[in-house]
């Protein structure tokens, strides 16, 4: 597949419950790779207590902060990088509204809907503006370039010159 | 009568093409055709087992009318057999032969047919037929023969019984002319209608003539008598009344509904959108269940393994099992024995409680065991940071004062109630769901206070972040999470740290049973009446989705009419997504998100009101998971 537009990069989570269930997390990653998703890191961790109140310091003053911040500390996730057109949007439509409850009544086919749990558990992150992307991607995934994925890595992706590992579930861009 | 003859029938007919789940209508009605004409259903991969030697269905009931017709030699020639009538097979031996799956015989149902025949012959034959005589003697039928029911039932009036014979002799040409159709190419066609003619009159003309039923071989067992007993209704046996039956469906991914996967045609399915039987509990019988996330415990009553699991277990929610040392299994497909390090070897379990990723385990000796995940200090140990629950072996034990009488597994909290009426909690406090006055993970069992303290609690639930519990005056408290106003306070507040007592208005009475789903609550009064409040579906059809005050769900929608007047709901049960009563009468409804079937109504769509789940027996307990349900039912009394 190629594409005349540059690529857009955006992070997407798989939060602690769809990390422990199999089905969900094959499911929620079948979604990825059928929309046309490109995935470019993918990391599994355990989210530090540090790393998670920097990643939402925004919503400090909000009554959910603590649950969150709990929430995401309990247990392995998994943070992708994901590249394509209009990333940050499509990834946003396909998850959903973040509140499973009303989600599942007005997108009742979106990944959060079919498997959030609650409002708190709800599946999955995705980052909401390129500015975000950049903070967010530099708190889960510190090693990552963004010159060099501008400047090497993204002409590939871009020419379609990538390899799909499945185990690692990871796209990998090759020179010529 | 035993309904397991009915269930093993629709088993035999789903297995006939390999839809072994979600048949169509369409599917019952192509094989069920099949099954009148050729007789040939099997009992054979169908989710029930047979409990005694029963046949299935009496349409197979086989009647062979001479013993030439069981020669396993089918490719005879049609004029050898007109010829050759002196075999000497002994009439002993037929018993032992297996038979010819062919046109030697006529099922019930074709016997039937050529009875209705035979009434069309002798309505043409006696418009030709001047001598009074003859005609009478076409005639001379009985009316209470069993072959004689379809014409009864397709007679307008112009349709007669036949006499005996006259059924016989069409009898024989629809055998005769079956084996024809097998080998017509070796019969010229000239000569077929007098062939035909003379082979039914030659072996009509045989002495021995009486008509000699039997059995196959599959149903020597079962003893009939033809003569004076009805055969459709003699040989079926009556159910233990105590047997328990277990029902499953939903997701079936997980494996939490048991073995059915690995057992089914169809590796493949994914979920099974309506009640199918196990065999689990005809070997072990059940104390208690519990549906977690995609995991289910059994407490069984044995002396040997008394806990049993199934499904997802990336946790060791259902226990460590590493067939492969060292590497331990996270997904469990069959119902395996859960290890428990009992001190006293005659320990019972009482109950089970699962949640998100833990299982609790109350034995008769008042102690809790939990097992699995600990990451908010649901199983009441102090929390490892980063503990790799996938390899977890030990088993916490807890055991409190006053005696824990029952458990409650939320989503990521636990709550035991003592023996007093007092509640403790831990695990996840982040919505409130502890009731601590904090909003902090709680590690170790702790006293709830608030509205609470000093009543005795008799029953507490929580499928979420909500707890409702229910005092022994019907009185109704809550706490944790409130977004969407089910605990009936100001809209602004989300979370509730402390008990509060519900300002339920006098009308709705004593309350009797309660439940709550992620966003919504349900509570039953002592009349039967089913009272919701919160957002969601809330069975009150797909225009309502939410309200601010309990409202009622009309006691019709519960099947309590003018001709069921003392039909009453009983019991009421909630999932995060779902809600579900079981009535007086053992009657199952639910209602509520069905996305991977879990309403068990036969399909996926959403249901707004209550709509009954067809379960073959009278349903006792459900246990509600959040994408699968599994009922413990006893036979219809």
């Amino acid at each position: 597949m190629t594409s005349v537009k540059p690529l857009q990069l955006t992070l997407a989570i798989m939060k602690p419950h769809v990390v422990s269930s199999p089905f969900s997390l094959l499911d929620i990653r079948r979604t990825i790779l059928d929309n046309g998703f490109y995935v470019v890191r993918s990391k599994r961790q355990t989210i530090k207590l540090e790393q998670a109140e920097e990643f939402y310091r925004e919503h400090k003053t909000k009554f959910f902060y603590n649950r969150l911040i709990t929430f995401m500390t309990s247990g392995p996730s998994e943070a992708y990088i994901l590249a394509r057109e209009d990333a940050i949007s499509v990834w946003r439509r396909l998850m959903g509204p973040t509140k499973v409850f009303q989600c599942q009544l007005s997108n009742p086919d979106s990944i959060r809907a079919k498997h959030g749990l609650t409002d708190t558990r709800n599946a999955t992150h995705g980052s909401d503006s390129d500015e975000s992307v950049h903070k967010e991607v530099s708190i889960m995934v510190p090693q990552f370039c963004f010159d060099h994925w501008k400047q090497t890595e993204e002409p590939r992706f871009r020419n379609g010159r990538v390899q799909f590992n499945e185990e690692q579930f990871l796209h990998f861009a090759y020179e010529n | 009568m035993s309904q397991d003859h009915i269930e093993l029938f629709f088993n035999a007919i789903r297995a006939r093409g390999g839809w072994c789940v979600n048949t169509t209508p369409r599917h019952f009605s192509a094989a069920y055709n099949k099954l009148l004409m050729h007789h040939c259903v099997k009992s054979s991969g169908g989710n029930v087992e047979p409990l005694d030697k029963t046949a299935i269905l009496f349409t197979t009931r086989v009647s062979l009318c001479k013993f030439e017709d069981m020669l396993p030699n089918n490719d005879r020639k049609l004029k050898k057999l007109l010829n050759d009538e002196n075999t000497d097979i002994e009439e002993d031996n037929i018993t032992c032969l297996e038979m010819p799956p062919n046109y030697f015989v006529l099922s019930e149902f074709s016997e039937n047919a050529v009875a209705l025949v035979a009434a069309y012959v002798v309505r043409m034959v006696s418009k030709r037929l001047k001598c009074h005589e003859c005609i009478a003697a076409l005639y001379k039928g009985n009316i209470n023969e069993n072959r004689v029911l379809l014409i009864i039932q397709k007679s307008r009036g112009g349709l007669v019984i036949p006499a005996n014979d006259v059924i016989t002799v069409c009898h024989k040409t629809e055998l005769i002319y079956r084996q024809v159709l097998n080998d017509i190419s070796e019969i010229g066609e000239n000569d077929f209608s007098q062939n035909l003619a003379l082979s039914v009159f030659s072996r009509l003309s045989h002495k021995n003539q009486t008509n000699c039923a039997l059995y196959s071989k599959r149903y020597v067992g079962v003893n009939v008598k033809p003569e004076n007993v009805d055969p459709f209704m003699a040989p079926y046996s009556e159910s233990p009344k105590d047997q328990q039956r277990l029902y499953v469906w939903g997701m079936a991914e997980h494996g939490a509904l048991g073995d059915l996967k690995i057992r089914s045609r169809e590796r493949q399915i994914q979920f099974i959108y309506r009640p199918v039987r196990l065999r689990f509990s005809y070997s072990h019988k059940i104390k208690d269940l519990a549906c977690g996330y995609g995991f289910t415990v059994y407490a069984v009553e044995s002396n040997q393994y008394k806990l049993f699991g199934c499904g997802l277990n990336t946790d060791s929610q259902i226990g460590y099992h590493d067939p492969r040392k060292g590497h331990p299994l996270g997904l469990i497909l069959a119902t395996v024995p859960i290890q428990l390090p009992l001190k006293e070897p005659n320990t019972k379990i009482k109950a089970v409680a699962a949640g998100r990723a833990h299982t609790l385990v109350l034995t008769n000796t008042n102690s809790v065991y939990a097992l699995g995940s600990n990451c908010y200090g649901q199983c009441g140990r102090t929390i490892i940071e980063n503990e790799d629950f996938s390899k977890l072996r030990n088993v916490n034990n807890i055991t409190l004062d006053d005696g824990i009488s029952k458990i409650i597994c939320g989503q990521d909290h636990s709550l035991f109630i003592t023996k007093t009426g007092k509640v403790y909690s831990c695990g996840w406090g982040a919505d409130g769901q502890t009731g601590l006055g904090h909003y902090n993970n709680e590690s170790q069992p702790t006293i709830v206070g608030g509205d609470i303290k000093g009543e005795k609690i008799v029953k507490v639930v929580s499928s979420a972040d909500c707890v409702l519990a229910l005092n022994d005056h019907g009185e109704v408290f809550g706490w944790g999470n409130s977004e969407y106003g089910q605990l009936l306070l100001d809209s602004d507040k989300y979370q509730v740290n402390i008990p509060r007592k519900l300002p339920l208005s006098k009308g709705i009475g004593k309350i009797t049973d309660i439940g709550t789903t992620g966003s919504a609550c349900i509570a039953l009064n002592d009349e039967g009446v089913v009272f919701v409040w919160g957002f969601g579906i809330l069975g009150k059809g797909p225009e309502m989705n939410q309200s601010h005050e309990p409202t009622p769900i009309p006691s019709i929608l519960f099947g309590r009419n003018q001709y069921n007047p003392e039909t009453r709901v009983k019991y009421v049960y909630s999932s995060v997504f779902h809600m579900a009563a079981i009535t007086s009468e053992g009657n199952l409804y639910t209602w509520g998100k069905n996305k991977w079937g879990q309403l068990g109504l036969g399909h996926t769509k959403d249901q707004y009101f209550p709509l009954q789940v067809s379960v073959g027996a009278a349903v006792k307990r459900v246990s509600c998971g959040v994408d699968h349900m599994v009922a413990l039912c006893i036979p219809y009394q």
